[in-house]
């Protein structure tokens, strides 16, 4: 079956499930933007998506497909990332100056929402952890689900 | 929908143009399809895809972007974007396009907001050890192809530590191994095309 259009997510809906079983189905952060693609349901049903351009990217809870006793929806694997605090603005300047010089892409949180301190937040890589542990940058890896997906890959001339 | 979007990418030289040509000669028959090529200073390869190729020319938008070419297919799109556009409004039954980058490094790879799928294909000229070098391209795509097999034994490369890094680096995203002179390998991309990328086995709801 062939999927063009997702319109239901049991976190904004939860009445929608009323009674039934939800199946967890696992994408990778670096999937959630691909309009088209296979996804192979637990059971081994296979859909089809094929979302439209400008549809939303995929989101936790995500109904992808339901019947009388199940609903199936998008269930995010955490991505390996690091969570960069710099001590002050000095710092912050001179570490997104120098990784965002990378092309990387980054999210940024506000104090109290992942850490106490406001985050950069970085997929993991090993020559970022060695470029933070040269300047005594504080850092931490962990896995996480980020609000929003990583898009474009790193960039090297 | 709209069309689906193929991009293209890998080092000058490895085969792009020709990938492209093989696969819409032999799809010609069953699929519409367009495609764009980026150059920096020129539309060479558009040309050559005009006179070798089965798309009729206007069926083929060459881009001069000026600068590296990967900007043109990641941090600033809208010169494809408009060539999308443009073709979408002449050829409304188009299924296809593939959107070529210019020859350029490694680490180029395609916007998503640009392409749905992308193809990144290398040769066996360029060294054996490229798959090894875990590039974002090669990493990254959903279809990696490792062109001009013929020549291993003429530059010394050993396919099968090829394809082993190749495996070791994309898990279990697929790759093939082509000779696109002879079509060698050519059904295992077109067999990527249909299965994974037109979903052709799967029924619309």
């Amino acid at each position: 079956m062939i999927i063009t259009a997702i319109d239901t997510n049991i976190y904004d809906q939860p009445e929608f499930v009323e009674g039934r079983d939800v199946i967890g189905v696992r994408f990778e952060d670096l999937v959630l933007d691909k309009r088209i693609q296979r996804v192979a349901l637990p059971g081994g049903e296979e859909l089809g998506l094929r979302l439209n351009h400008g549809h939303p990217i995929l989101r936790e809870g995500d109904v992808l497909k339901a019947d009388d006793k199940t609903v199936f929806v998008v269930e995010i694997i955490p991505t390996d990332v690091l969570v960069i605090t710099p001590s002050d603005i000095h710092q912050m300047g001179f570490v997104a100056h120098s990784l965002g010089n990378r092309h990387l892409p980054a999210q940024f949180s506000k104090p109290g929402e992942l850490t106490e301190k406001a985050a950069m937040i970085v997929q993991y890589d090993h020559t970022v952890v060695s470029f933070l542990d040269e300047h005594g940058i504080e850092y931490q890896r962990t896995e996480l689900v980020p609000p929003i997906p990583f898009r474009h890959s790193g960039h090297t001339h | 929908m709209g069309p689906i979007r193929i991009g293209v990418g890998g080092p000058v030289g490895a085969g792009k143009t020709q990938l492209v040509e093989r696969i819409t000669r032999a799809l010609i028959d069953e699929v519409s399809m367009a495609a764009i090529t980026n150059d920096i200073y020129t539309i060479e390869d558009a040309k050559i895809l005009a006179a070798n190729g089965v798309l009729p020319e206007e069926r083929i938008v060459g881009i001069e972007t000026g600068g590296c070419p990967h900007t043109a297919i990641r941090e600033d799109t809208s010169m494809n974007d408009a060539a999308i556009k443009d073709l979408v409004e002449r050829f409304p039954d188009l299924e296809l396009i593939f959107v070529e980058s210019g020859g350029d490094n490694l680490s180029a790879t395609f916007s998503p907001e640009l392409v749905d799928f992308s193809i990144y294909i290398i040769d066996v000229a360029q060294g054996e050890k490229i798959p090894r070098k875990a590039g974002q391209g090669m990493i990254k795509s959903d279809l990696f192809i490792i062109n001009k097999t013929d020549l291993a034994p003429y530059v010394g490369a050993n396919l099968d530590v090829m394809v082993e890094d190749a495996k070791a680096f994309r898990k279990n995203k697929p790759f093939c191994l082509t000779n696109l002179r002879t079509d060698d390998g050519l059904d295992k991309v077109l067999e990527w095309i249909r299965h994974e990328v037109m979903m052709q086995d799967l029924q619309e709801a």
